[in-house]
């Protein structure tokens, strides 16, 4: 029995270490900088149109009447209120607000670009929650995703490749070293193991949730999708005569969010189940209009795909397309 | 830009591999951020008494909710037919408003104009959120009193009507007619010296079927 274990720690122990710390090559991270930082930026960026509306003193949506609708949520679970920073909450005027949301934008533009990765990702996540802080009330499913995302990013070389940080970096370096890949290092591993895990999880809250609802056991849910969406960017409503491929097209949504979590360890389901992900947000943001979601969705998965898959992947496109193959 | 091609093997920097002593802190924090997400995502909805002690007691939940991953995940999307505090209900705000010069205007959030699909889902959450705390004496015209008072502002509005509606679908699949649009608040504006008050109508029942919302 002891011996049991013994083994069981040990090779628990070893799993463990293997699983969080065996050095990888930060491309994959890189590329989810590139990415996540972009959407973010987008997301940011929105807010120009409505800034004095949304986030003003005198707005729709006025602090005080922000915190006493949040706190009574709190309240109602019986729980204290919580302090969220948002720096919007000291913009006191319109200059204030708008020079918030400049720096705010050029903040993110930069960690985009990946120049100073390692500072402009602690400021990107800064940035982005104090948004989500100053009006929780209207964010929607991507910027939850997007401030985890951002998270993680900000413990690991994210400025690896595709980066400004990688461009000065290369200017120095000799000719012979100039293809030379970036250091493989732990604190990829531990960014990139961090996101699936929290993935993981977000797609088995997403799976249990649906069965809160008896529209997704009777395979109803993406007719009621169908029908009050008023956002949609496909009217989907000729399915009307077509009530198998609804109940189809609910149960395969169910069996997607319930099958990735558990199968997508696996690298032989893997790419089955990111290219059935990539189907299923489309047709999602399709029929919901959330476009940002289901892209967030798509972008998060990158997670999963390994840094020699996306060079290969990147080879084969850029042999079909030799004008993007341009160095940094 | 283009990562760069495949040179045999990715270099492992020096300082790149962490020391027993440091893999064993950072497992624990791991563990620690880890824990602190389960409990929190799962003590969202029908939590239990352990569950929300933990997340309450030990600074999980501050530490959760200044990350914004104080959430359950819980995307249902849709809870079918006739559901006001999920997030599926078509919300929107009629504001009618009397102009200065005595004509009429009408102003609907979210604009019907609007390009970005990101700023149309803001006003939507905007509007559904004013339905949320229907019935909450206190709280539940917050929000109408901030639009209203902003759209005064904006217009110079001497008063006028808010109306908070939402569509409420029929209650069987498959059904092309028979949603109907039901206002959950009404109130009138007053404006006094530049000061806006709301008095609510006390039955804001109404329904109508709906037409091209």
């Amino acid at each position: 029995m002891r011996s049991y274990f013994s083994e069981l720690a040990n090779h628990f122990g070893a799993g463990w270490n293997r699983f969080w710390f065996a050095p990888s090559d930060p491309l994959t991270l890189s590329v989810l900088r590139l990415l996540v930082g972009g959407l973010a930026t987008i997301t940011i960026a929105t807010f120009t149109f409505d800034l004095d509306r949304l986030l003003g003193a005198t707005g729709l949506l006025p602090l005080d009447v922000v915190k006493q609708l949040v706190n009574q949520r709190d309240l109602q679970y019986e729980l204290g209120p919580v302090w969220r920073f948002s720096y919007f909450d000291y913009a006191g005027d319109d200059s204030a607000l708008w020079a918030a949301h400049v720096a705010s934008l050029a903040v993110m533009l930069l960690f985009t670009v990946g120049f100073l990765s390692r500072v402009t990702s602690v400021a990107a996540l800064i940035v982005f929650l104090s948004y989500l802080h100053r009006v929780p009330l209207i964010s929607s499913q991507s910027e939850p995703m997007l401030a985890f995302l951002l998270f993680y990013l900000c413990f690991g070389p994210t400025g690896a490749y595709l980066s400004v940080d990688r461009w000065l970096h290369r200017r120095k370096l000799p000719a012979e070293e100039l293809d030379a890949r970036a250091p493989a290092s732990s604190a990829a591993t531990i960014c990139v193991r961090l996101i699936q895990v929290h993935l993981a999880i977000v797609f088995v809250m997403m799976a249990l949730a649906k069965f809160y609802g008896n529209v997704w056991w009777n395979g109803t849910a993406m007719w009621w999708l169908i029908t009050n969406s008023p956002a949609r960017l496909v009217d989907f409503g000729f399915l009307i005569s077509h009530p198998y491929v609804v109940n189809f097209w609910t149960h395969a949504e169910i069996a997607y969010e319930l099958l990735f979590p558990v199968l997508v360890w696996n690298r032989w389901a893997r790419p089955l189940l990111l290219g059935w992900g990539v189907v299923m947000w489309v047709l999602l943001a399709l029929v919901t209009g959330l476009v940002s979601y289901g892209v967030v969705m798509i972008i998060a998965t990158i997670a999963f795909i390994e840094p020699d898959q996306l060079r290969t992947l990147w080879t084969t496109w850029t042999a079909r397309h030799p004008e993007a193959a341009v160095s940094p | 830009m283009q990562p760069p091609a495949s040179p045999p093997q990715a270099p492992v920097a020096r300082n790149s591999t962490l020391s027993p002593a440091v893999q064993t802190a950072v497992s624990f924090l791991i563990f620690l951020h880890l824990f602190a997400v389960i409990v929190g995502v799962t003590s969202n909805e029908s939590a239990s008494m352990l569950e929300t002690a933990l997340r309450n007691r030990l600074g999980v939940r501050a530490y959760l909710e200044t990350l914004m991953m104080d959430l359950s995940y819980a995307f249902t999307l849709t809870d079918g037919p006739s559901t006001l505090v999920a997030g599926d209900s078509q919300a929107w705000i009629d504001v009618a408003l009397t102009l200065p010069d005595g004509t009429k205007r009408t102003e609907t959030i979210p604009m019907s104009d609007i390009v970005s699909r990101q700023r149309l889902r803001r006003y939507q959450g905007l509007a559904r959120q004013a339905l949320l705390p229907i019935g909450n004496p206190t709280l539940e015209g917050l929000l109408p009193y901030a639009v209203a008072s902003r759209l005064v502002r904006e217009t110079g509005a001497t008063g006028g009507t808010i109306y908070c509606r939402w569509r409420q679908l029929p209650n069987l699949p498959f059904q092309a007619t028979g949603d109907q649009v039901r206002t959950a608040y009404e109130a009138k504006i007053l404006v006094s010296d530049g000061q806006v008050e709301l008095l609510k109508a006390e039955a804001a029942s109404e329904s109508a079927p709906a037409a091209g919302k």
